[in-house]
C-alpha cells in the first residue's frame, strides 16, 4: 500500500529483525541496532555500515539503484530511523529540505492569496519529489531558486532559528515557573501578531524586516515565488537613554566646585552638617538658579557683547518686560 | 506668566485662558439667574459670589466623586471621573477633617499643603499629575489626581502569582531614577520613596506619589527633621539625627526599593519600630557605620556606637545576595547604598550609571507586567457610565479576522 516497492518491503517487526547484509537478527543478538541510508532509505544494522563505509563499497542491498549508478554511500549519510514507515521517513526529509530553501515568511507576503500560492507551489515541489514525477525539473528549478536567493533564504533562516530559540526559552521559563502571567503574556503577543500580521504592519517581536515601498507585489529574483513584499531590515532599535531627554545641564551657568562666601565659612566647616550629607552644591545650584532662571539673562554673550538672547520666547518676555509702563505683578 | 501650574493640567480646562474681568462677569450673570449652573447638581449658589468662590465651584463641578477606594489616617480617596466624559477616571483625595476641635482650630494639615505645593510644581511622566485642587462646604480639600487601576509597587512586589524579570525591574528603576532626578533638579526632597509609593499607572509607567513629607532643599543654617521616611527605607543619617541633609536620603530609599524589587522581601526589614533596630539591620546587611567609612559619623546628633560590628559587605556579599542584577547592577546598588551621605550617588550619577547601557534593555512601558484586571478592569468599570462604547474594539478585531474581501 505504501510505495512496498521502494524499500524491497523492509517494515521492521520487532519479532524477527533480520540484517539483510549480515543476516544478524535481533533475535540473537538483543543488541543489534539499525541505520538506514538517506539516498536510497536501505535499512541495515550498524556493524555492516561500519565495515561497507571502511571499504568503500556500494550500497550492499540487491538491487538498489544507487548502486547500480556506482554511488558510494558515504558513513554520515547513514542516521538511525525515525518513523517506523520508511516512505514517511524519506517524504520528511525531502520536506525539510525543500521547505529550507523555500522558506518565505508569511509577512513577507503581498496578500493572503499569495501566501496561499506560495504554500501551494511548495506542496507540488515537495510532492514531485516524493513521487518521483520530474525530478529532474524539481531539482533544477530549486538549486536555481536557491542560487537567487542565498541571501533571503538565509535571513529567513536566521528569524526562523531565532523564533525557535524564543520559543524554546519561553517554554523553558514557564516550565521552571509555572506562572500564568507569563502564558497570559505570550497569549496576547500571538493574538498581537496575528492582529500586525493581519493588518499589514511589520512584526514589531522576532526582529523581521520591515516594510519599505508598498507599491505592489514583486517577485523574487528567479522568478518562482510571486506575491512578495519588498523588504529591508529594521532600523535598530534606539539606545536606551535613562534621562528621557530631560536637560542634564543648566541653561544659563555651569557650576562651579566651590564659592567663596563669608556667610557658609560656619557651615562649610562644621562637621555635623558634613557628617549628614549636606550638599554643597546642591545649595549653590538653587542659589544660581534662583538668580538666573527668571531673567532670562546670559551671563556669558552679555560679556561678550554678543547681544539679546538668542531663543525667541525669550526674546519675547525681554521685549514685554522691557516696555515702559508694565506692571511685574510677579514678586520673587 | 501669572497662571498657576496647576492649570493648564486641568482637562477640558474651562476657565485657564478666562481673563478675570469674563470670569466675574459670568460670576454675576449666573448669581443674577439663580440656577444657570452648567452641571447638573443641585447646588444652591450663594446671592455673593466672590471670584475665588466661583472658580471653585465651577472645579468641583467637573468631577463626580464615585466609590470610596481607601482610608488612610489624613484622608480618604474616592474614585472619580470627568462631569463631560464618564470614561476619564480619576482619584479625588479628600483631606479629613480633624475630629479634635483643638486640632481644628490648626487650619489645614501639613502634609495636604506639602503634598498640593510640590504635586503643582512637579510635572512629569513618572510623577503623579495633580489635576486640579477643590474645596468641598465641609470646608475639606480636594485633591483631584490620575486614576491608578492598578495598584503600586509594593503589591505588585508581594504578589507571587506575578513574575516579573531583571528588564523589568531595570524598567522600573529608570522610572523612580527620573522622577528622584527631576525632583532633585528642581531642588524637592521626597523624603518618603518606598515601593508602596510607587503607583503603577494604566499603560504601566510608575509614578511616583505621596508627597506629603517632601519639602524643599533647606538653607545650610536651617534643621530639618530627621524623623522622615519609612523606618525600612531610612538611610543612616537619619537614624543617626543629622539636621542637614541632602538628596541622597532619596538615593538610599531608592536603592532599598532597588534591593526589594531584586529579592521581592523588603531588603533592611525591621520589626521593632525603635530606629536603634533599624541600625542593627543595617549594619547587618550593609555594614557598620563607623569614623572610618564615615568621616564625621560620631559628631552627628544621635550617634551611638554599635555593638554589632560588621565590615561593609563588599562585592561578593552583594554578588551572591542579588545574582540577578548583574556585575553593573550591584555596582549600582552598592554606590545607592554607601553609608557615608557623602559618598553615596546622585540621583543624576545613578542615570548616568553603566548598568542602563548593559543587556538586558528594560523592558518597554506597555510589556511590564502589570496585576489585577489591568485595563480591561478599568474598562468595565467604564462600560458601567452611559455613553461609553467600551466594547468598541473587540469587535473591530472579530470583523478583521473574517475579512474575505483580501482574498479576492
Amino acid at each position: 500500500m505504501v510505495m512496498s516497492g521502494m524499500q524491497n518491503g523492509h517494515i521492521a517487526s520487532e519479532a524477527d529483525d533480520i540484517c539483510p547484509v549480515c543476516k544478524n537478527s535481533t533475535y540473537l543478538q538483543k543488541n543489534l541496532r539499525f541505520k538506514i541510508n538517506t539516498k536510497c532509505y536501505h535499512r541495515i544494522c550498524e556493524g555492516c555500515v561500519d565495515r561497507i563505509t571502511s571499504t568503500q563499497k556500494k550500497c550492499p542491498i540487491a538491487g538498489c539503484t544507487f548502486a547500480a549508478r556506482g554511488v558510494i554511500p558515504r558513513r554520515g549519510e547513514y542516521r538511525v530511523q525515525t518513523f517506523e514507515d520508511l516512505a514517511i521517513e524519506r517524504e520528511v526529509d525531502i520536506r525539510k529540505r525543500v521547505m529550507a530553501i523555500l522558506n518565505r515568511r508569511e509577512e513577507e507576503f503581498y496578500s493572503k492569496r499569495a501566501w496561499d500560492d506560495f504554500l501551494e507551489q511548495r506542496e507540488e515541489l515537495i510532492m514531485n519529489l516524493v513521487l518521483k514525477t520530474d525530478v529532474k525539473k524539481t531539482e533544477a528549478t530549486l538549486s536555481k531558486y536557491k542560487e537567487a536567493n542565498a541571501d533571503s533564504i538565509k535571513a529567513n533562516a536566521a528569524l526562523e532559528r531565532n523564533a525557535a530559540a524564543q520559543f524554546e526559552s519561553r517554554q523553558t521559563l514557564q516550565k521552571e515557573q509555572a506562572n500564568l502571567r507569563r502564558q497570559a503574556a505570550q497569549q496576547t503577543y500571538e493574538d498581537d501578531r496575528f492582529h500586525t500580521l493581519t493588518a499589514g504592519s511589520r512584526d514589531v517581536k522576532a526582529g523581521a524586516m520591515e516594510v519599505i515601498h508598498d507599491d505592489g507585489p514583486v517577485s523574487d529574483p528567479s522568478g518562482l515565488v510571486k506575491g512578495l513584499r519588498k523588504l529591508r531590515p529594521p532600523s535598530p532599535e534606539k539606545v536606551y537613554d535613562p534621562f528621557m531627554g530631560m536637560a542634564t545641564t543648566r541653561d544659563y551657568y555651569g557650576l562651579q566646585a566651590d564659592y567663596p562666601s563669608m556667610r557658609l565659612t560656619k557651615a562649610k566647616n562644621d562637621t555635623r552638617t558634613r557628617a549628614g550629607g549636606f550638599d554643597f552644591q546642591a545649595y549653590y545650584d538653587e542659589s544660581l538658579l534662583r538668580a538666573f532662571a527668571g531673567l532670562g539673562c546670559f551671563i556669558d554673550k552679555e560679556k561678550t557683547g554678543q547681544g539679546p538672547p538668542a531663543t525667541r520666547e525669550l526674546a519675547t518676555v525681554v521685549a514685554a518686560e522691557s516696555l515702559p509702563g508694565r506692571i511685574n505683578d510677579e514678586v520673587f | 506668566m501669572a497662571v498657576s501650574p496647576l492649570l493648564p493640567r486641568s482637562p477640558s480646562n474651562i476657565n485657564a485662558n478666562m481673563s478675570p474681568a469674563k470670569a466675574k462677569s459670568l460670576t454675576v450673570r449666573n448669581s443674577s439667574s439663580a440656577s444657570a449652573s452648567t452641571s447638573g447638581k443641585p447646588t444652591q449658589p450663594k446671592q455673593e459670589f466672590d471670584l475665588a468662590e466661583k472658580m471653585n465651584e465651577e472645579i468641583a463641578s467637573k468631577y463626580v466623586k464615585g466609590k470610596k477606594l481607601g482610608e488612610g489616617t489624613f484622608a480618604l480617596v474616592y474614585r472619580g471621573h470627568l462631569r463631560s466624559d464618564p470614561s476619564h477616571l480619576v482619584a479625588i483625595k479628600k483631606f479629613k477633617i480633624p475630629s479634635q476641635p483643638e486640632q481644628r482650630s490648626e487650619g489645614l494639615n501639613v502634609d495636604s499643603i506639602r503634598e498640593i505645593k510640590y504635586l503643582q510644581e512637579l510635572s512629569h511622566p513618572s510623577i503623579v499629575a495633580l489635576l486640579d485642587v477643590f474645596s468641598t462646604k465641609d470646608e475639606t480639600i480636594n485633591m483631584v489626581i490620575e486614576y491608578f487601576p492598578n495598584g503600586n509597587l509594593e503589591q505588585l512586589i508581594k504578589d507571587q502569582s506575578v513574575a516579573y524579570g531583571a528588564a523589568d525591574v531595570k524598567a522600573w528603576m529608570g522610572m523612580l531614577g527620573r522622577a528622584i532626578y527631576f525632583c532633585h533638579a528642581n531642588f524637592v526632597l521626597h523624603r518618603d520613596i518606598k515601593p508602596n509609593n510607587l503607583l503603577i499607572a494604566a499603560d504601566g509607567e510608575v509614578k511616583l506619589a505621596d508627597f506629603g513629607l517632601a519639602r524643599g532643599f533647606a538653607d545650610p543654617y536651617a534643621n530639618m527633621t530627621h524623623v522622615v521616611i519609612t523606618l525600612w527605607y531610612r538611610p543612616p543619617e537619619l537614624l543617626f539625627g543629622a539636621r542637614h541633609y541632602s538628596g541622597a536620603v532619596d538615593v538610599w530609599s531608592m536603592g532599598m526599593v532597588f534591593a526589594e524589587l531584586l529579592l521581592r522581601v523588603p531588603y533592611a526589614a525591621t520589626m521593632s519600630d525603635k530606629e536603634i533596630a533599624q541600625l542593627e539591620t543595617i549594619c547587618e546587611a550593609v555594614g557598620t557605620p563607623n569614623e572610618e567609612n564615615w568621616p564625621g559619623v560620631s559628631s552627628l546628633p544621635n550617634y551611638m556606637e554599635m555593638e554589632k560590628q560588621v565590615p561593609v559587605r563588599g562585592r561578593d556579599y552583594y554578588m551572591a545576595k542579588f545574582p540577578t542584577a548583574g556585575a553593573q547592577g550591584v555596582d549600582l546598588l552598592m554606590a545607592m547604598l554607601k553609608l557615608d551621605p557623602n559618598k553615596r550617588v546622585t540621583a543624576k550619577q545613578v542615570l548616568e550609571h553603566a548598568w542602563w547601557r548593559v543587556e538586558p534593555r528594560p523592558t518597554d512601558r506597555e510589556n511590564l507586567p502589570k496585576q489585577g484586571g489591568g485595563a480591561e478592569k478599568m474598562g468595565e468599570d467604564v462600560a458601567r457610565q452611559p455613553g461609553v462604547l467600551a466594547d468598541h474594539d473587540k469587535f473591530q478585531g472579530v470583523a478583521r479576522r473574517l475579512d474575505f474581501a483580501a482574498l479576492k
